[in-house]
């Protein structure tokens, strides 16, 4: 997948672990009261960090949505609460980062990296697993691109069959989640995408959309590898490493056409 | 996520249209279909989305898409002449009340299924496990009005619902399975929010519990709506989704006065939004008009309004819309998701790894060259196995979890030898040698930096093989280096040595020690090395 992005031309994102509330949650216009952020979903550090310079924009975005054409949460916006570390909960946190470091256009750029969820541990669920994200920023790109995207992505991993179905995500608007067709399974879910709102960009002077998607990668290993249960990933029987076949060949991009 | 179960023979009644057509088309407005059983089908709804939270809902929102009803839909809301008063002693307690009457309601079991069910998914999405919203439904007629929102002490007594004898209002907290499942929402307040009648009767004490008194049985056919809170945007919206599905099975709306004013008023609100923005978002040309079609099949009237602008009117039971774009969301949602010409944009660019990615495949390589299998265990781990079975300190730079999930997982790795040291561990029963490495992020204190650690375990596993194969793994990777005696107390004295870049030590290799082989329940020879990639010439330090 890195080798994907690379050649489709993106550039790779590398960050911390441990993040804010303010860029694991508040930039992407999750509302304080959101129960994702509570601590029964999310890993939470005794551990504070201060807040970025332009912060009162997002409390504005948050409290009243700013100079846009959004409402807000409305209610108080609170300091505190946004200066809690976490162990991040999804590697936007980086891209909203880099963006924020990167407001110019254009800006094509991918991270693949660990993140964190309060989650027990069972066949298919893992406190930690990887995920993989894609944002392209630039002048003129729409909702009919970033479908584009994604076409070419999975059909670079030999995922020919995609369609799309309306989704929800707090900080993209539209949204959308993709479907792939696995020979087996039929129509499997395969991560989110969508482009960011507003109250994402705005308070950083990013002035171009943002196509934005996620997946999964633990979710592509199990259906390429045929995994049945994810902890095998992260707690190997070596045997199982010795017999599997991990680098299958995949249709060279040229004979598809592409 | 709230899953709605939806009964096929009353939405084929409120839609008008078969089940098939229905199902076929439904997961096109957003929703997962998880199960279709004989008379129904279970579906899930996006929590930005809970005036679908009803059968009354979707069916509404079908019979646009589908074409068979659509633009705005319209209610009429008549003055009940009831008033309810609020109790200013609510101020810091659950100050927000919302309220309707809905009349002539024919409760048949699917309908009271149905708005039980809105009930509780509007608990879990907009009251937020009843916090901010909760939601009471009475009959109408065993009450008399006007109704008091009122402030109440806790040694207040009734007969709660589901019980046959009076109970204190802090004995329902301890014995009813409501009052104990929100106790926490309200236990702290010295006095308890309770909505009585001009009588003294007690319908509710918000967010626990109804009273019996003023149970809903199929034979209701008034119904008094209460709503309280602590958002007065969050109560007005779970109104009116209510007053609406209730509407939309047949029932008529009244409000009711409250503060002087009538509520709920079921009027939509109205935005003048962009047509070219919209376009430009989306990526489809339209004209006003046809943006205007698209937005009734959703359910919104539309009207162009001039100057490429559209006036649009946003019905009172869409919680989501916040902003211009979650309307040109819709616009797409009707155009079609699976009508899109998807294609990539033209802009060119030229792919940049990171440079700490780049390293970490280059340390790979060189591993595997070497005959090393690669794992990856959890970044998450416990002192236990991190310092206790090494024989190693404790650090004070380690990061707790405030809320671990286990005893396994409640600290961040700050070195990965412990970690293969359990994969080998885990793997003790199979086949030797085996020969392992990790490399990845550790944290110590708040600084993220990249480690190798690398084992062979087999009977002749020993300081010289290691040493070999540190010499290798640091000569490619182009670090200049010395070794000297080590006084790590994971290795066996003798057999150690610490790996020192220009006089600073980075890593260190040699025999595990028989005690942490003991405690790892490993029988054979375990020669080990880790690294701090913070050595490598022009290695990014943080």
């Amino acid at each position: 997948m890195r080798g994907i992005l690379l050649e489709m031309g993106f550039t790779e994102i590398y960050g911390d672990i441990i993040q804010s509330s303010f860029w694991n949650f508040d930039a992407l216009f999750q509302p304080q009261d959101h129960p994702a952020r509570e601590m029964q979903d999310t890993f939470y550090l005794r551990d504070e960090m201060p807040l970025p310079q332009g912060w009162e924009r997002l409390r504005d975005m948050h409290e009243h949505g700013g100079e846009t054409s959004s409402t807000g949460w409305g209610g108080r916006w609170d300091t505190r609460k946004a200066q809690q570390c976490v162990l991040r909960t999804h590697t936007t946190s980086l891209s909203i980062q880099h963006l924020v470091a990167h407001p110019d256009p254009p800006v094509k750029a991918f991270c693949i990296g660990r993140v964190y969820r309060r989650e027990e541990i069972d066949p298919t669920h893992t406190p930690e697993f990887e995920q993989l994200e894609g944002i392209v920023m630039d002048k003129g790109v729409s909702f009919r691109h970033l479908l584009g995207y994604l076409k070419e992505f999975y059909g670079r991993m030999g995922f020919e069959d995609v369609r799309f179905r309306p989704a929800y995500f707090p900080y993209t608007e539209p949204s959308v989640e993709p479907e792939i067709y696995v020979d087996g399974l039929g129509w499997v879910e395969m991560g989110g995408a969508g482009i960011f709102r507003e109250e994402v960009t705005v308070p950083w002077n990013i002035k171009e959309p943002v196509l934005a998607w996620g997946l999964g990668v633990s979710r592509v290993a199990m259906f390429r590898l045929g995994l049945k249960d994810l902890r095998l990933l992260y707690r190997s029987d070596i045997d199982w490493i010795r017999t599997t076949p991990v680098l299958r060949p995949v249709k060279p991009v040229q004979e598809r056409g592409a | 996520m709230a899953i709605i179960s939806l009964s096929y023979k009353y939405l084929e009644r409120l839609t008008g249209t078969d089940t098939e057509t229905i199902l076929e088309r439904l997961p096109m407005i957003g929703s997962e279909i998880e199960r279709m059983e004989a008379d129904h089908a279970d579906v899930e709804f996006f929590p930005d989305r809970p005036d679908l939270f009803s059968v009354e809902g979707v069916a509404r929102a079908m019979r646009g898409f589908l074409g068979i009803e659509m633009g705005l839909p319209r209610y009429n809301v008549k003055p009940s002449g009831i008033r309810f008063t609020i109790d200013p002693q609510l101020a810091g307690i659950r100050p927000c009340l919302g309220s309707a009457i809905i009349r002539n309601v024919t409760f048949d079991d699917e309908s009271i299924l149905s708005i039980m069910a809105l009930q509780e998914a509007l608990h879990w999405a907009v009251g937020r496990g009843r916090s901010k919203v909760a939601i009471g439904i009475h009959d109408l007629d065993t009450v008399k009005p006007p109704f008091h929102y009122i402030a109440s002490p806790r040694s207040r007594t009734f007969v709660p619902l589901d019980f046959q004898k009076e109970l204190t209002m802090d004995e329902m907290l301890a014995e009813h399975p409501k009052g104990r499942d929100y106790a926490k929402i309200v236990r702290d307040f010295p006095l308890f929010p309770l909505i009585i009648d001009d009588e003294d009767h007690v319908c509710s004490f918000p967010p626990i519990i109804n009273g019996e008194l003023t149970r809903v049985t199929t034979k209701t056919k008034n119904i008094l709506l209460d709503t309280t809170g602590t958002d007065q945007k969050a109560v007005g919206i779970a109104v009116n989704i209510i007053c609406t599905a209730m509407a939309e099975a047949g029932a008529a709306i009244e409000s009711v006065e409250i503060n002087g004013e009538q509520t709920p008023s079921l009027a939509p609100t109205e935005r003048i939004v962009d047509v070219a923005e919209c376009c430009r978002l989306i990526g489809v040309s339209l004209t006003a008009q046809e943006m205007a079609q698209l937005l009734s099949r959703m359910r919104f009237g539309a009207k162009p309004a001039g100057k490429g602008k559209l006036r649009v009117q946003v019905p009172c039971f869409r919680a989501d819309i916040m902003h211009d774009w979650d309307i040109f969301e819709d616009v797409a949602i009707a155009y079609g998701y699976e009508n899109f010409a998807a294609e990539i944009s033209p802009t060119f660019t030229i792919g940049r790894a990171h440079p700490v990615m780049v390293l970490a495949g280059t340390v790979r390589a060189i591993l595997e060259g070497l005959g090393y299998l690669e794992m990856m265990p959890f970044t998450l781990t416990n002192e236990r196995v991190l310092s206790d079975a090494m024989g190693r300190e404790r650090s004070p730079g380690t990061l707790a979890l405030m809320h671990p999930i286990s005893e396994e997982h409640m600290v961040v790795r700050t070195d990965i030898l412990p970690l293969i040291l359990e994969m080998l561990q885990v793997n003790r029963h199979r086949e030797l040698p085996q020969r392992l490495f990790a490399t990845g992020d550790v944290i110590t204190s708040r600084t993220t930096s990249q480690r190798l650690a690398a084992v062979s375990t087999h009977g002749a596993a020993d300081f010289s093989e290691v040493y070999g194969v540190v010499d290798a793994v640091l000569r490619e990777l182009g670090i200049a280096y010395a070794v000297q005696e080590s006084g790590d107390p994971a290795f066996i004295e003798g057999r150690r040595a610490d790996i020192l870049v220009d006089g600073k030590v980075y890593g260190v290799f040699g025999e595990i020690h028989p005690a942490v082989l003991n405690a790892f329940e490993l029988e054979h020879p375990v020669a080990a090395l880790e690294l701090d990639l913070r050595a490598v010439p022009g290695c990014l330090v943080p």
